[in-house]
């Protein structure tokens, strides 16, 4: 059977159904095949996938968790063949242990068994190529290129072209983070050359009939080697045509990519750099947030895309969406809501690092910036002492302040912070909203205003500014 | 933690026993008992080359070397081409293999570098007399480079991804594990010279004996499918046998009799040093000594470079004690 390791591009996606993540799918093919077939490789890929697909969704733990059973997998194969003296099975088993440990970032244990591996199967390309995996997860391109050569001189005495395609992917991959672009473009133009030329017009035709889509790092199968490599292929020739300024050539790639796969979430942030229109770009990002709504790239190129005038999302119903809100709410500073929004999402997806960390950024922006957001905090998180409040209740403090609108005025700002009156409240004298004014006050508690934080004030005088 | 996964290197130079590990590197005496210097290493030894004066620590991960003086302990930290993997010191200078570079490098005591190309997958590196030679394992080729002019005088097609290579003063032996065969090529031809079957993944081999000129040399191999240690010899030299068109007297001869296993786990490394032979299992880190009726554990969860044979014993690194220890003392 065909067992091909396409290196870790993180780059997942699945049906066309739009209120599904793109890697949903995968998701659950990999949990079943984990469940139902107790054989290694099965155990194996099915782990070293799904640790993948739960990397392009940050979520590391459970990533950091399935590598580690990987990790055991080999570990138990190679014990057993090395008992059983099957000496090209403990290499292969030790190879994979080595790309396991590599994901799981222990540099020096991937190397050594990597080293191990070749030792005995120095003949295999299948070998090289899971070296330069290995390599290429610890961020030690050179030698990836170089394992990745040999993988391509071993292969091109063989007649596999798809296995040829295949290491001649990783040379492309590995030599781009070296700069050498002019040759892996030739490389990825000749890679998907050959994979829509005639030679592979029969296992075309197996894709089209059984309609698979699937994209994995590890792929069983020609078919999934198949999909997969034209995949990453296409993507890694767009980025290098968008890298160097050739737009027509990138969108084509990418269209190409989405030609096959409509939710393909790298090929749709890719769109959105790429768009031409407001409308398209709009159209991208929601289509790109539903693929992946955990893309850190994604969020903040949305968040420095966003402005205020945007009219809110209203009551999305894909996480994509939600995610969006969220990122809206921030913008508006309407950290409450946005907060609501994130914990809602951090109930289904409870383990989700990019969910976590928006969360963070929520509370670190309610209660950090001023003394007055410290305070807000405080009240909401009930940590004031009965001293404090009572020392608090006696205070009055004087701010710059302009109200929102009015007489009579209810709703200001001071600074950024956003405060609010029990009720809309008219001063003696002639004051208009809009202006900055003197205002006295007391500070009752913590209240919200348009979903943001916001100070409940007791005005006591208010006046113009001197 | 796998044996195998453990950096730590060791060398028997003439002044004493080097260690390198968790980034230092320390001289022992011969009795292993004290501790002449320490200094500073490299994160992940894999190899130490040494010299009657110097000694370098390479990491092929790194891609660094570090150059000590062996009297002082003191030493130069210096970057390399991708991945060393094995030198050789020759009149003074290293000359270092670069795997993922392709290429061997001269570097002086001077610091002068020079550099030549290699052909794909250089995997070992090997001095006879005053040339190097280098075996490439995809290219599947033998370089034969002088040291002065420093280049390439000739190479020799022979096949590809042998696993280990040997060399005497005339020939050099190549390892298959794929096929079970030893290659030979004749040093001063620099032409393949034969070939023989030996054990059924032959892995690793050692010369057991020099051989004169009534008897013949003897190759250890360490074949780890068959848990075995295959003695190879042959009534007359490989070069001498093969030149006259016929293999008189090879024989591959697995130690004990019949299908018997000679050692309980695969063992895929010997080591051969005066009288005493030994052999390590990487995949348990178990190190044996063996004779030609028996085998016996020295040592488990032994790094693969965490030992080294002397003229005064076998030295292990104890990595549970943190500790040297030597085995098979002549005292």
């Amino acid at each position: 059977m065909r067992f091909s390791v396409l290196g870790s591009l993180f780059l997942v996606g699945a049906l066309s159904a739009q209120t599904r993540i793109a890697s949903d799918f995968e998701i659950r093919q990999m949990e079943e095949q984990i469940e139902k077939s107790n054989d290694f490789f099965s155990q194996l890929s099915g782990h070293l996938n799904l640790g993948d697909l739960r990397m392009t969704r940050n979520e590391k733990a459970i990533a950091r968790i399935e590598y580690a059973k990987a990790l055991e997998e080999a570990n138990i194969e190679r014990l057993n063949a090395r008992r059983a003296s099957e000496l090209t099975r403990y290499a292969t088993a030790t190879s994979y242990a080595a790309l396991a440990q590599a994901k799981l970032g222990n540099a020096t244990e991937a190397f050594a068994l990597s080293e191990e591996a070749i030792r005995y199967t120095s003949d295999s390309a299948k070998s090289w190529n899971l070296y330069a995996s290995a390599m290429t997860e610890l961020g030690k391109p050179a030698k990836a290129a170089s394992a990745a050569r040999n993988a391509v001189a071993i292969a091109s005495r063989e007649n596999d072209k798809l296995d040829l395609a295949i290491y001649k992917y990783s040379v492309a991959s590995s030599i781009l983070d070296l700069n050498q672009t002019d040759e892996a473009e030739k490389l990825l133009v000749d890679v998907v050359t050959s994979l829509r030329s005639p030679a592979f017009k029969s296992l075309r035709r197996d894709v089209e009939r059984t309609e698979s889509f699937e994209i994995y790092s590890t792929a069983r199968g020609e078919q999934s080697a198949y999909i997969s490599l034209l995949n990453r292929s296409q993507l890694r020739l767009a980025r290098l045509y968008e890298d160097r300024g050739d737009l027509m050539r990138a969108r084509q790639q990418y269209a190409n990519v989405l030609a096959d796969r409509s939710d393909d979430p790298t090929a749709l942030a890719a769109m959105v750099r790429l768009s031409s229109s407001p409308q398209e770009r709009d159209r991208y990002y929601a289509a790109a947030f539903d693929a992946n709504p955990f893309s850190l790239w994604l969020i903040r190129d949305y968040q420095r895309h966003l402005s205020g005038e945007q009219t809110l999302l209203s009551a999305p119903d894909t996480t994509g969406g939600k995610v969006r809100l969220a990122l809206q709410q921030m913008q508006r500073n309407q950290l409450i809501a946005a907060r609501q929004t994130i914990d809602e999402l951090l109930k289904k997806f409870p383990n989700n690092d990019t969910l976590q960390l928006l969360g963070r950024e929520i509370d670190a922006r309610r209660s950090g910036g001023s003394d007055l957001r410290a305070l807000i905090a405080a009240f909401n998180n009930n940590t004031l002492t009965a001293a404090q409040r009572t020392e608090l209740d006696q205070k009055t403090f004087t701010s710059e302040v302009v109200f929102d609108a009015g007489p009579p005025f209810e709703t200001g700002r001071i600074d950024d912070v956003p405060f609010r009156f029990s009720e809309p409240m008219t001063f003696n004298g002639a004051f208009m909203s809009g202006v900055p004014l003197r205002l006295t006050y007391r500070i009752l508690g913590a209240s919200q205003l348009n979903g943001a934080d916001a100070l409940l004030l007791e005005p006591v005088r208010l006046e113009p500014l001197r | 933690m796998t044996p195998l996964l453990l950096a730590v290197v060791l060398a028997v130079s003439d002044r004493g026993v080097l260690v390198a590990h968790d980034g230092s590197i320390e001289m022992f005496d011969r009795t292993a008992t004290n501790r002449i210097w320490s200094g500073e290493g490299l994160p992940t030894p894999s190899r130490i080359v040494t010299s009657n004066q110097q000694a370098v620590i390479i990491d092929p991960l790194a891609s660094q070397i570090r150059m000590i003086d062996l009297a002082s302990g003191r030493g130069t930290t210096l970057r390399t081409g991708e991945t060393p993997i094995d030198g050789t010191f020759l009149n003074g200078r290293l000359y270092l293999l670069e795997r993922d570079a392709r290429a061997l490098e001269r570097i002086g005591a001077d610091g002068a570098r020079a550099s030549i190309p290699l052909a794909a997958d250089p995997a070992f590196v090997r001095q006879a007399g005053d040339r190097i030679y280098v075996y490439s394992r995809t290219a599947g080729v033998i370089q034969e480079i002088t040291t002065s002019p420093f280049e390439v005088r000739r190479t020799v097609a022979v096949a590809p991804f042998a696993s280990d290579l040997e060399l005497d003063a005339k020939n050099a032996y190549l390892v298959f594990p794929r096929g079970g065969k030893i290659r030979i090529v004749s040093l001063a031809t620099m032409k393949n010279s034969g070939s023989f079957d030996v054990g059924a993944v032959p892995v690793d081999a050692a010369f057991a004996s020099r051989g004169t000129a009534l008897t013949a040399r003897t190759l250890a191999v360490a074949d780890p499918s068959a848990k075995r240690v295959w003695m190879v010899q042959g009534a007359e030299s490989f070069a001498q046998a093969f030149a006259r068109g016929f293999l008189r007297g090879l024989i591959g001869l697995g130690l004990y009799g019949g299908g018997a296993s000679q050692f309980p786990t695969g063992i895929d490394r010997v080591i051969v040093s005066r009288s005493r032979s030994y052999a390590y299992d990487s995949s348990s880190g178990t190190l044996y000594r063996f004779t030609k009726s028996s085998s016996s554990i020295v040592a488990k969860n032994v790094a693969p470079e965490g030992f080294a044979v002397g003229a005064d014993g076998l030295y292990v690194w104890d990595n549970a004690v943190r500790r040297l220890q030597r085995f098979d003392s002549n005292d």
